[in-house]
């Protein structure tokens, strides 16, 4: 079969043609195969879709009016400032994350007390409750 | 006598709009076919071959002539096309607990009575193959590009072309027997 693909797509070296001559008239498997292989080429090729709606080209060029407010060759720039404020942006977004994590186990921003402190009052009222 | 290709770019340039909807009309089939032969004829496609054109013109004052006009725009066109494929596999990933094979639309059992003749089931066959196999068959097989240029327009080695397309064909042959409900 890999000599059978390669014929079709790269060529093949004489001796390898041989051998693949060789095995195509001994096996009628190989023969259908090949066949097979060559009509799904063919309804591929002949099967493609090769155009878009009518008048393609018209919606092509209102849309190059329409992104025509960046002048044709400073694209490079703007997009090189897109690429830095994307990585600025990571980068400061990391930093943040960072620091209100350590504020966060320094106590500082969020005390823990603040979070998992419960007062003896509240404790009290729980208890009072009918359920207990 | 016609103006040749690189007249019309040099035209294009200065900013005359006649000469970039001529490369528009010249190659309009082959970024169809590209193009359509990767997503499928959805509603997504135009706006994609649009995007292929506006991003070209964008860069008319890079391009050099290095490679041919069609490659060049093909390259466009598929890397387009295999952007949104990852971008539709991303949300069917999202939406799905069980997302299709490469973020591909699922065809519905009344979509494949429907095509019925061989081209159509190809058609529907090929949208179901994985990413990789599809690029190689639509530049080799359906743009009619050689190996070597496919291998150059994906970045890869003419080996890894021939093997995909190898692959390719017999994978694509077996979802098309089992759609026929054949499986051999």
């Amino acid at each position: 079969m890999k000599l059978l693909f390669r014929s079709l797509d790269s060529g093949l070296k004489k001796k390898d043609r041989e051998r693949l001559d060789k095995a195509l008239a001994e096996s009628k498997e190989l023969r259908k195969r090949r066949a097979d292989i060559l009509s799904l080429r063919q309804a591929l090729a002949q099967g493609a879709v090769r155009s878009f709606r009518p008048r393609f080209d018209e919606r092509v060029m209102s849309r190059i009016r329409s992104v025509q407010t960046i002048p044709r060759g400073h694209e490079v720039l703007v997009d090189s400032y897109r690429w830095v404020f994307k990585r600025l942006a990571a980068a400061s977004l990391l930093i943040l994350m960072v620091l209100i994590s350590f504020a966060v186990i320094q106590d500082g921003l969020f005390p823990r007390d603040a979070i998992f402190y419960v007062s003896d009052t509240a404790i009290n009222r729980i208890l009072q409750l009918s359920v207990f | 006598m016609n103006p040749t290709e690189d007249e019309i770019i040099q035209r294009a340039r200065g900013g005359d709009e006649d000469a970039f909807r001529e490369i528009i009309r010249q190659h309009e089939h082959q970024v169809a076919a590209t193009v359509i032969g990767i997503l499928g004829n959805g509603p997504e496609v135009d706006d994609l071959g649009q995007e292929t054109f506006v991003q070209f013109y964008r860069s008319l004052d890079r391009f050099r002539g290095d490679s041919q006009l069609g490659t060049y725009l093909t390259r466009i066109a598929i890397n387009l096309s295999l952007n949104e494929l990852k971008r539709r596999k991303r949300f069917t990933q999202f939406l799905e607990p069980s997302p299709p094979r490469n973020g591909n639309p699922v065809h519905s059992q009344k979509e494949q009575e429907t095509a019925t003749d061989v081209k159509g089931l190809v058609r529907l066959g090929l949208q179901r193959l994985p990413a990789d196999f599809r690029s190689v068959i639509v530049l080799r097989l359906i743009d009619g590009y050689s190996t070597r240029e496919t291998a150059d327009i994906l970045r890869l080695p003419q080996g890894t072309v021939l093997s995909r397309l190898a692959r390719g064909q017999a994978k694509l042959k077996e979802i098309i027997d089992g759609m026929n409900g054949h499986g051999s």
